[in-house]
């Protein structure tokens, strides 16, 4: 038999079998419980992953359960959009009856989260806007969509995201200690996400204390650098750290260090670009690194650099940050990265 | 309609802290709690009648000293107070994971079997070899009233999904009803 496969299977069982204890815990409990069954659904993957190639009934057996977690962890996103038309793709691989019998939990199960999660949605009309539609509409709109999240959310703990809606309308509502919670269960929801992690990164460098901000950094500078991550998320790295190194903490040879580790996250995010082109990202990417040459020059850098960069539009949003060009590159960075996700 | 039948031959006398041996240790911290939150048995005993097909008819006297269970469990009361109360038990959760305890009792003393993973969608719940297309295990269920003839009419539809299940070498049933207290345990494949 295969170690790793066996392995995974007992270390998934426990796992999963701890799942009510944690719901019952209380407070945070139920999107503790969702956050170990997003897990054990991963390794369920990577359980038959390891088995290469098998029979149809193998697979099957293995996406019904996949799907089924992520039901009692309440996530109808994923749910709905991937796991449950993955059950209908490995369903072709299986005799007939198998899969009517296989289905026979899972269906009933399924349909009645996706009636919940209707039924939520039809409650609260401003949750059926696309993220990208409401993140746009206007403060007032989007504390009205941020307070329907909140209530969907309860209902459906798992959603990371829905999490993941949230922390991004936290932030752009400047809701910063929420949009921190939010953001970090939606990356233990979904780590390898990267439009999390940006969005992640970008929330730390509002959030945390400035003693805390650096290691923090240097920990996802490292991740990055193994391998991980995208342009975006090292587009995010570089802004925290030119932002860092701005604060009043820093002695100049902190500070020069800090601008290095930015330049070096920035040619990271470019040397990515050049694998996965995206012109508006490169133009953001280029703005940065001109803003880190100025200050490692010496030099606040002014809003030329914003022409410089093909960035004219933040023209208009430099009054929001303080006339800052670097505030407002990475700000603007932030927001329209995250639309893009 | 069963492949055979099986209860075993005199009274099976269980000391739930055993179960910490007889099974993967986190099968027992997970499942006794919901355990001893569904029998909600101040005593600290209960005794099941175990029905095998046909006439067959065993007795599983179980019991447990809160204390020795307490040092495997530290937290204990607090859990059972939390599951029995709690959303665990409207959703069916506490008896299913209960009946998965009682499962590992008989799997322990009657099969002489040792749960390796738990499968939660399709059955067999407790599988006891994850050989792909090849599984051994036992179909676990938990309600808390209906007696036997509500574990009869359970029986027929959880073997028909076993039967038809082209992967399951080996298929066992374990059912149980709190109110009365009664059991089945049927082999349903080979």
């Amino acid at each position: 038999m295969n170690a790793l496969y066996d392995a995974l299977q007992g270390q998934t069982s426990a796992m999963r079998l701890s799942a009510p204890r944690l719901r019952a815990a209380g407070g945070d409990g139920p999107i503790e419980a969702a956050v170990v069954l997003h897990e054990v659904e991963r390794m369920e993957a990577r359980a038959l992953a390891s088995l290469g190639p098998v029979d149809g009934m193998t697979r099957l057996r293995s996406a019904v359960e996949r799907c089924g977690l992520l039901v009692e962890a309440r996530n109808p996103t994923t749910v709905l959009h991937d796991l449950w038309p993955e059950v209908w793709v490995a369903a072709e691989g299986a005799p007939a009856a198998a899969v009517e019998a296989s289905l026979r939990r899972l269906r009933p199960a399924v349909e009645a989260l996706h009636a919940e999660s209707r039924a939520v949605i039809a409650r609260h009309p401003a949750l059926a806007r696309s993220a990208r539609s409401s993140l746009l509409s206007g403060k007032a709109a989007l504390i009205k969509t941020y307070a329907a999240l909140g209530s969907y959310l309860e209902a459906f703990p798992g959603d990371w995201s829905g999490w993941q809606f949230a922390a991004q309308s936290a932030h752009v509502l400047r809701r910063m200690g929420e949009a921190w919670r939010a953001v970090r269960f939606a990356r233990r929801f979904a780590p390898d996400d990267v439009g999390g992690w940006s969005l992640e990164v970008n929330i730390a460098t509002d959030v945390l204390p400035p003693e805390e901000l650096g290691p923090w950094l240097d920990r996802a500078a490292a991740e990055l650098y193994r391998g991980a991550g995208n342009a975006d998320v090292a587009l995010a790295i570089a802004g925290g750290y030119a932002m860092l190194s701005r604060d009043s903490m820093h002695s100049h040879v902190q500070r020069m260090e800090l601008l290095a580790r930015a330049d070096a996250a920035a040619a990271r995010s470019e040397a990515m670009l050049r694998a996965a082109p995206d012109a508006e990202l490169r133009r953001y990417v280029r703005g940065m690194q001109m803003a880190i040459r100025e200050l490692r020059a010496g030099r606040e850098p002014t809003d030329a650099i914003l022409d410089r960069a093909g960035l004219p539009e933040l023209h208009e949003i430099l009054d929001r940050h303080q006339h800052d060009a670097v505030a407002a590159l990475r700000g603007r960075a932030a927001e329209i990265r995250a639309l893009a996700a | 309609m069963y492949a055979g039948a099986v209860a075993p031959p005199a009274p099976i006398q269980y000391d739930l802290v055993d179960l910490f041996a007889d099974q993967p240790e986190w099968f027992a911290r997970e499942t006794v709690p919901h355990l001893l939150a569904w029998l909600r048995e101040p005593k600290a005993a209960a005794t099941f009648k175990l029905v095998g097909d046909g006439a067959t008819e065993m007795r599983l006297e179980l019991r447990w000293s809160a204390a020795a269970l307490a040092a495997r469990l530290p937290g204990l009361e607090e859990e059972v107070r939390r599951l029995a109360g709690g959303e665990s038990v409207r959703l069916e959760q506490t008896p299913q994971y209960g009946a998965y305890a009682l499962a590992g009792v008989v799997a322990a003393t009657v099969l002489r079997r040792r749960v390796v993973a738990l499968r939660s969608w399709l059955p067999p719940d407790l599988l006891f070899d994850t050989a792909p297309g090849a599984l051994r295990g036992i179909e676990v269920a938990g309600r808390s009233s209906k007696g036997l003839s509500g574990l009869r009419a359970l029986a027929v539809s959880k073997s028909a999904d076993l039967i038809r299940s082209p992967d399951v070498a080996e298929g066992w049933l374990s059912l149980w009803c709190t109110i009365p207290r009664v059991s089945m345990l049927l082999k349903v494949m080979a």
